[in-house]
């Protein structure tokens, strides 16, 4: 019987599927789609290829076939009656099996139209990628289109079906789009209504869903439960026609299905709500450490339990003020517990009162040690959607400064997460084998030490990848490797030239972390001492017009760096210096650019400072780069690293001098040398 | 295939479609004769396992229709008045589908497609699409896949509507045929088509207001058919006063089939009943009763 039972399933399934796709129309929506995902992403979305499947190109074939599926499944479910063999039909000695032949011919017909989505994120690559996204992709666009089908069954089945039903699947279809977007405002947990999965759009290839933690398989369940209930119903329905009777197996499998939809929605909606309330506090100083001033941190990250990490910090503090302090303030997470200290402290959410034991005195310093341990997961709520800033688990590790995961001098008027800069040492023991990196240089295994640290960004994931190419260190995503290593090997040459006209930056490497993401991190992400940083997306090259002006802004990019290593000071809304130091900046920016792209060859520097990319700025700005020009055809790069070191040394005279005087004084700067 | 009916009884709201029908059908070839909206379609489809009795019992061949459809499904073919097929499919394919529906073995099912396709002279159309048959040869396509699975009960309602006269004849002896191993249950409003039935009922109103064989049927109008002369002046006020059976002319003159208990004219002859002039005996004499009734 079950032999006879799984034949009938199968023609039905054969004829149904040759009736969709012999039709005229399932090809030309084939053509269509084809040309649609061609238009929209090929060339033009730089993401991996797993990436294009998490995000905008696997959301929109989602979103589409959900609506394609409503429709297909409407036309199946009405064929019968359509063509008035449905009389017929039910007189034949069939049960559910031929309805889910019919459901599933539907259900491949349109897993079909993921063909070109999973093409597109191939040519993308690279392969590997596309074999880690793929069947996660598969599986949440297969219960996706699962469960609209089976949605449509169930409403249609038995049900008059005349063309305006269309209609209503469309205007469905569409209330589902929007309904959750404008909802989740209200109430965030809306987002689980999403059953196109239209919420996320971003898409981290270092630490992939680790950032949405849990949230993706309660969705998931919810929607298995979901589809386990509409097929109960519908095989309660066909036997209540047929049969004219309960079936126990459908109200077996649509308790189960009850039972699983309550509890992966119940779950989400818990893992959002409790995001929610979990956002962020401030906690407002009544008074600040104005005075304290931080020299040294030494820091021990123990993973031996991942999920409650432990830290040990050593942190040299000193009186920087006039007054004597007999109380430190620091900031640190309140999911931190302190567990020792070598003073008394106090906890006030996330502030750390320390009282000394003896008062300290101007200028003088001491050792705080700090024993603190906790789970960490920082979660913010966007449309919706759980994501993590900042996390410490099994899988992985992303600690920006946003998360106040060290303790950091607590200044009113201070940046968060950032500090005067200091001596900094970090050693994670217990590593469960995760790749680690940090925006300090590593001095050992799972150790990174840094002088003039303002900030410290910790990462480790699975999917890291740590490559040295020439003198930069390349943090990247396994699947981002190849256009890191491109965009590494541009900043490496532009490294090379550019470092001889800073030759007080002592320049020892440079650290190029691409991404793809840099929520939490300071604005221009400062440098460490002898380590120019960049924090970059794997797609930043594409997003620059012309070779030319990407090298102007790698040149750029550096160059702010090593100004700042050198001491130069910099506009903190606009990264560079302001006024007539702007200006010259800026010229000597475009001169470096120009001296790395013509390899400082002179008669090419001359010819190419007329080009029309040096043309588009104003007069000034080529004046000043013609007299930098003149003074390196003059005098070399001596003459530069010259005339740079006064700009460093006089800025404050700099920001007062008229625009047209700067040529003036550019020529003054190398000759009074 | 027996077939008992005790007291069906069919509502759509509040209109009665059957009316606690008692009907005991032992096998052979039985048609179901009755105007439109008799309730002729409604019996036949609670025959066939589409539509629940409001009250009543029905068993065929043993099987409760109520719950035991699925066991009667497996022993019937039914054609119903108005259907359908995939029309992108051809008429092979469409009948192979239907015979793994029917549970055909693998290794009978070309064979019987065949057989059918032969049986209903369809066989040179094999290779056509559904859709671009005409209607005859749709009618005779849904005669086919009623025979598909050699079943033990044939439910066929209005069979010969769109089918050529020679057609016609063809199904009425394939039918003939076919009831010699087969419970045949045919549902018409032709009365020609169950001359050749072994049994016969009629339904009027929801009622059933005759059980017997044809020559019972056609006995209910002995002494009550007269054919007369009239001249054709003299027609209109016949027609008005008397039950017409039916009409020709003769040089001249209007030569008709008169159903009435008395001599119509001096000089009207009695004459042999046919079958449908017992069935209109039959349910003119119902209507009367139930005119009789109301009044």
């Amino acid at each position: 019987m079950p032999n006879s039972i799984f034949h009938r399933l199968l023609a039905s399934f054969r004829i149904e599927l040759r009736l969709i796709l012999f039709n005229w129309v399932y090809p030309l929506l084939h053509l269509l789609w084809g040309i649609l995902f061609y238009q929209l992403f090929v060339g033009k979305d730089d993401r991996s290829a797993i990436a294009l499947l998490e995000t905008t190109v696997g959301r929109l074939a989602i979103g589409l076939i959900s609506l394609i599926g409503l429709f297909l499944a409407g036309i199946s479910a009405s064929r019968s009656k359509r063509v008035r063999f449905l009389e017929l039909e039910e007189t034949y000695p069939t049960g559910f099996e031929i309805i889910a032949g019919r459901w599933t011919a539907g259900f491949v017909a349109l897993l079909l139209f993921l063909t070109e989505p999973i093409l597109i994120a191939a040519k993308q690559g690279p392969l590997t990628s596309l074999l880690e996204g793929l069947p996660v992709f598969l599986f949440e666009a297969g219960l996706t289109v699962a469960f609209v089908t089976v949605l449509a069954w169930v409403v249609l089945f038995g049900q008059t079906f005349d063309r305006w039903a269309y209609m209503i699947l469309a205007a469905f279809w569409l209330s589902f789009l929007l309904g959750p977007s404008l909802l989740v405002t209200h109430f965030p947990p809306a987002s689980l209504l999403n059953f196109m999965r239209q919420g996320v759009s971003f898409y981290s290839d270092v630490w992939g869903r680790m950032v949405y933690g849990d949230q993706p398989i309660w969705f998931n369940l919810f929607y298995v439960g979901m589809l386990l209930f509409c097929l109960g119903l519908l095989i309660l329905a066909v036997y209540k026609r047929r049969f004219h009777h309960l079936s126990r197996p459908a109200v077996l499998l649509l308790l189960g299905g009850l039972i699983l939809a309550g509890w992966g929605g119940t779950r989400y909606i818990n893992t959002v709500l409790q995001a929610v309330d979990s956002q962020p506090q401030v906690d407002l100083l009544s008074s600040d450490s104005a005075d304290l001033g931080v020299e040294d941190y030494h820091l021990v990250l123990d993973l031996a339990d991942p999920s409650v990490p432990r830290f040990q910090v050593t942190v040299e503090v000193s009186n920087t003020g006039e007054q004597p302090l007999d109380q430190l303030i620091f900031r640190l997470n309140r999911s931190f517990s302190i567990t020792k200290s070598n003073f008394q402290t106090e906890r006030k959410g996330n502030l750390i009162f320390i009282n000394l034991s003896e008062r300290l005195l101007p200028g003088e310093s001491q050792f705080v040690i700090l024993s603190y341990e906790g789970p960490l997961r920082v979660e913010r709520v966007s449309r919706g959607v759980v994501e993590a800033t900042d996390f410490i688990d099994s899988r992985g590790i992303r600690l920006t400064p946003l998360a106040e995961w060290y303790p950091i001098p607590a200044l009113s008027n201070s940046a968060f997460g950032q500090h005067e800069p200091a001596h900094f040492s970090i050693q994670v023991v217990n590593n469960p084998g995760l790749p680690l990196a940090a925006n300090l240089p590593a001095i050992g295994e799972n150790v990174f030490e840094a002088d003039q640290v303002t900030w410290v960004f910790l990462v480790a994931s699975p999917r890291l990848k740590i490559e040295q190419i020439d003198k930069v260190i390349l943090i990247t995503a396994r699947s981002d490797l190849e256009k890191g290593r491109e965009l590494a090997d541009d900043y490496s040459r532009a490294l090379r030239s550019i470092t001889p006209f800073f030759p007080d930056a002592n320049v020892h490497g440079m650290i190029l972390m691409v991404l793809g993401e840099e929520s939490g991190l300071p604005d221009y992400t400062p440098p460490v001492s002898g380590y120019p940083l960049v924090v970059t997306q794997r797609y930043a090259k594409r997003s620059w017009s012309t070779p030319d002006t990407w090298q102007t802004f790698v040149t750029r990019t550096i160059t702010v760096d090593l100004w700042q290593m050198e001491g130069g000071k910099l506009d903190s809304r606009y990264n560079r210096p302001l006024t007539s130091l702007d200006q010259a900046f800026d010229a000597l920016v475009s001169f470096l650019s120009l001296y790395h792209r013509e390899n400082g060859n002179l008669d090419r520097m001359l010819a190419g400072m007329k080009s029309p990319e040096n043309l588009s700025g104003s007069a000034i700005i080529d004046e000043n780069l013609q007299i930098l020009v003149e003074i390196y055809r003059e005098g070399g790069q001596e003459a530069i690293v010259s005339v740079l070191q006064k700009m460093l040394l006089q800025s404050d005279e700099l920001q007062e001098l008229p625009y047209d005087a700067l040529p003036i004084w550019f020529r003054s700067a190398w000759t009074t040398l | 295939m027996e077939i008992v009916l005790e007291n069906l009884t069919k509502d759509y709201g509040n209109f009665r479609s059957l009316d606690k029908v008692n009907l005991k059908i032992c096998g052979g070839m039985f048609g179901l004769l009755g105007p439109n909206g008799a309730g002729k379609t409604t019996m036949m489809r609670i025959l066939a396992t589409l539509l629940l009795p409001t009250d009543g019992k029905v068993e065929i061949g043993g099987f409760d229709v109520l719950r035991e459809g699925a066991s009667i499904r497996k022993r019937l073919g039914y054609l119903p008045q108005d259907f359908g097929f995939y029309p992108n499919l051809k008429v092979f394919q469409m009948l192979e589908y239907i015979a793994i529906l029917k549970n055909i073995p693998p290794n009978q099912r070309r064979e019987q497609v065949d057989n059918v396709l032969e049986a209903v002279n369809l066989m040179g159309e094999a290779h056509r699409r559904v859709g671009a048959l005409s209607g005859g040869m749709r009618q005779r396509l849904g005669i086919a896949q009623a025979l598909l699975g050699n079943p033990d009960l044939l439910i066929i309602d209005e069979p010969t509507g769109g089918l050529d006269p020679e057609e016609r004849i063809r199904f009425r002896n394939l039918l003939a045929q076919l009831s010699k191993q087969t419970t045949v249950l045919l549902s018409t409003h032709i009365v020609a088509d169950v001359e050749f039935c072994t049994g016969l009922a009629v339904l009027d109103r929801g009622r059933l207001i005759f059980v017997g064989s044809p020559a019972d049927l056609a006995a209910r109008a002995h002494n009550l058919v007269w054919q007369v002369e009239v001249p054709i002046e003299q027609w209109s006020e016949v027609d008005r006063r008397y039950t017409v059976l039916a009409t020709q002319m003769v040089q001249g003159k209007v030569q008709a089939r008169l159903l009435t208990s008395n001599p119509p004219l001096a000089d009207a002859q009695p004459i042999v009943p046919r079958l449908e002039d017992g069935y209109v005996a039959v349910i003119q004499n119902n209507h009367t009763q139930r005119g009789v009734r109301h009044a």
